[in-house]
């Protein structure tokens, strides 16, 4: 970890942090964070763990009371900000604080056109953003004509069309129907594997993490209780209760069948619905011959 | 509808309905609108204000909305014109339209009372047709483009972001008057418990109002905000139609005019 | 509460003289906060969609009336902001049908200056002499909403011509629900005050 840590392509790096708000309430304490170029970072935890605190040092909404935060390079202080602010966009939790504008093409265009540029590139741009989380027939309604999911991905489509290099989301699919979330996964996907963006996801649901995570943070009471690959975290459990978290439901089911007799093999990790599928197809199969 | 208008229907008919006043330009409706309204303040001649009112009321057969909208629409406007005029025909002077003997009084109301009465009615309902007119049929986004490219950039920035969250504060009131009705409503209680249950209670929601503001502001500002609100201007161009609208219903109210009044200059 | 809710109530000259007031106030007012922080601008345009947005509701209290809480804001914004957004409200206030261009002028006076900004100023002003919270509010929003009525009926009396009856029914409607609007006004200030919200000493 401590090489990885001071490796070139960290894209983010917050050192020693700590936040303490006005009213003496220590939100966050000492961490030891960081972000490599391309990857998705998921920051697991129970609420009130410090996520959101850590998210928000991420573009500069927080300063730290302590440590600095270091992205491309840059240290994110306040006259940084601007700089800081094209290369690191914010999803934040309730879409509504963040739809503004009186219809959703106006608030995707909203970043660009503060940004200044030309109005070709600027409606270059919205055009792209809507494509890519899928609003193109929504663009002329009005922000509470839009459904949960829809409000969420304009929320994201606004942030997109300033071309950030990060993407930073608290809780992106939290209260939001099943097929919405997935539809939603599915463009983060994307946007990492295609777009080359950096994610840093902030969530209490293990399921976002399993399906994006490259690298996982497990956070409770502001301080970080462990860091590693999600197979490895999701394995131990002990470390999972302590964050009040439970592991994916793949590895509880494997759990239980291993506990009923099932041989299977202690590295054997499924994150997803479709590795766990294989998994017992495998295990049927060759239980059969 | 009932009797007050539904603005979510409203809303709803204005963006997603279809008429002839819908393809209209919205600048080429708010002139009409406003040649309108300032004919209507500035004449008291009868005729002049029934042959506005016919005129408008034709604009509003435009729009192909059903007479519930009107109805409901005119009901707050009617209600106040009404209220404000109803004591005329007793108390102006003139020559006696009907006598009503009372006991020990005789109630008069005079000629010049009612048409007087009935004068301010035309005007109160006229004007409010015309405004409705554009509201039925333009998307809120377009009127509050249009009136907000004529505001300083303070100024617009109130007026957008106001508009925005209306809706959002609506909503949260209906939430509330559920979450107090489920609770057993407020016909219960004294005066002074209303108050203090209904005075906590926004208090509580302007607190959270509040805090919703600063999230606002932050996702503003990081998105690069900087006190001026810049937005993409709607497609839409001033066509041969929209140009033909507004000249034929600028003539029809200069013929109007003239035929009403034979070119006289109305008393102000 | 104390505006004219209709279009086509005043005669033409008094229209244009209380446009006249009121875009003099209004570039007042855009003076004076030329500068201001965009943090409060904002802050001022939700509390204006909460005002609008409350505006419609009918305070099932005694009888049905409604309230316009622009005193509430004048004290929460300040003078300036508080007038600008009495603009604004009563802009929306005409797409609704709740009053009209012409007069805009005149309620824009209304609402801007005799209860927002007298509001404002009566609140600081009798900060020594009313060190409570509560009450101040209440007499402040109180004087400025019976002066606005007052207003109000005088600019009637001034352009149209009304019936006296009509004014004396209107004053005591308005008056009536001036004493509802400071009673929960002055709980909300009090509410604010308590939650130790730093709302109630924005200047």
């Amino acid at each position: 970890m401590p090489s990885d840590q001071n490796s070139n392509d960290n894209i983010i790096e917050a050192c020693c942090i700590e936040h303490v708000y006005p009213d003496g309430t220590r939100a966050i304490c000492n961490l030891e964070f960081y972000v490599k170029k391309g990857e998705c970072v998921a920051i697991l935890g129970p609420n009130g763990a410090g996520k959101t605190t850590l998210l928000l040092h991420l573009n500069g909404i927080l300063l730290p009371t302590k440590g600095s935060v270091i992205v491309k390079g840059i240290p994110v202080t306040k006259r940084n900000l601007p700089k800081i602010r094209k290369i690191v966009g914010m999803v934040f939790q309730n879409p509504d604080d963040q739809l503004f504008a009186p219809t959703v093409e106006q608030d995707v265009a909203f970043g660009p056109l503060c940004q200044k540029l030309p109005i070709e590139e600027v409606r270059r741009r919205v055009e792209w953003a809507l494509k890519v989380t899928g609003l193109e027939e929504v663009r002329h309604k009005p922000p509470h004509h839009l459904s949960g999911g829809q409000k969420k991905r304009a929320a994201i489509a606004g942030v997109l069309a300033m071309r950030p290099e990060i993407l930073v989301l608290d809780e992106p699919v939290a209260g939001l129907d099943p097929e919405s979330k997935m539809t939603i996964l599915g463009i983060l996907k994307d946007l990492k594997e295609r777009g080359g963006l950096t994610l840093v996801i902030a969530t209490h649901d293990v399921e976002v993490a399993a399906i994006l995570a490259d690298r996982i943070y497990l956070m409770k009471n502001g301080s970080i209780i462990a860091e590693g690959e999600p197979r490895r975290i999701f394995s131990d459990e002990e470390l999972l209760h302590m964050a009040s978290l439970y592991p994916p439901k793949p590895i509880r089911i494997v759990r239980m069948l291993r506990q009923k007799g099932v041989p299977i093999p202690e590295d054997v990790v499924p994150l997803t619905d479709e590795e766990l599928a294989d998994l017992i197809a495998n295990v049927v199969i060759s239980g059969r011959r | 509808m009932g009797l007050f208008p539904d603005f979510w229907l409203i809303n709803e008919y204005a963006e997603n309905g279809d008429s002839p006043l819908h393809r209209i330009h919205p600048i080429a409706k708010l002139v009409t609108v406003l040649a309108i309204t300032v004919l209507v303040v500035i004449t008291y001649n009868l005729e002049t204000l029934v042959a506005l009112l016919l005129l408008t009321f034709f604009l509003c057969l435009l729009t192909r909305a059903s007479p519930r909208y009107f109805i409901s629409w005119l009901s707050v406007p009617f209600l106040f014109g009404f209220s404000i005029s109803i004591m005329l025909p007793f108390t102006v002077p003139g020559r006696a339209l009907l006598s009503v003997d009372l006991l020990l009084f005789k109630v008069t109301l005079s000629i010049e009372g009612v048409m007087q009465g009935l004068i301010i009615i035309l005007k109160v309902v006229t004007a409010a047709l015309a405004i409705f007119m554009v509201v039925l049929t333009t998307s809120h986004f377009e009127l509050l483009y249009y009136v907000q490219k004529a505001f300083p950039r303070t100024l617009s920035v109130m007026l957008l972001l106001t508009f925005r969250y209306v809706f959002l504060v609506i909503d949260e009131m209906k939430r509330m008057r559920e979450a107090v009705g489920a609770r057993g409503g407020s016909l219960i209680r004294t005066f002074f418990e209303n108050i203090k249950l209904f005075g906590n209670i926004l208090g509580a929601f302007l607190i959270r109002t509040m805090e919703r503001a600063e999230r606002v502001y932050t996702a503003m500002e990081v998105r690069g905000f900087d006190g001026t609100i810049r937005l993409l201007s709607p497609h839409k161009k001033f066509s041969a139609t929209d140009m033909a609208f507004l000249v034929s219903s600028l003539s029809s109210l200069s013929l109007l005019l003239w035929i009403t009044t034979e070119v006289e200059i109305l008393a102000i | 509460m104390a505006h004219i809710h209709s279009e086509a109530v005043l005669p033409m000259t008094w229209c244009l003289i209380w446009w006249g007031a009121a875009l003099l106030m209004l570039g007042v007012s855009l003076f004076k906060t030329r500068n201001e922080n965009p943090r409060r601008i904002v802050r001022t345009a939700i509390l204006a969609a909460f005002a609008f947005g409350v505006m419609q509701i009918n305070v099932p209290v005694a009888w049905g009336i409604h309230l316009d809480f622009m005193p509430l804001i004048g004290i929460l914004s300040g003078p300036y902001l508080g007038f600008l957004a009495a603009f604004v409200v009563n802009l929306f206030c005409i797409m609704i049908g709740h009053g009209g261009v012409m007069v805009a002028g005149a309620n824009t006076i209304l609402l801007g200056v005799f209860e927002a900004m007298l509001a404002y100023w009566l609140f600081t002003s009798l900060r020594r002499v009313i060190p409570r919270v509560l009450v101040r509010g209440a007499v402040a929003t109180f004087v400025s909403l019976v002066i606005s009525a007052f207003a109000m009926v005088g600019m009637l009396a001034l352009g149209a011509a009304l019936s006296p009856a009509t004014y004396l029914i209107l004053l005591i409607a308005f008056v009536g629900a001036a004493v509802v609007e400071s009673l929960i006004t002055a709980v909300i200030l009090h509410y604010l005050s308590q939650m130790g919200s730093e709302l109630v000493e924005v200047k």
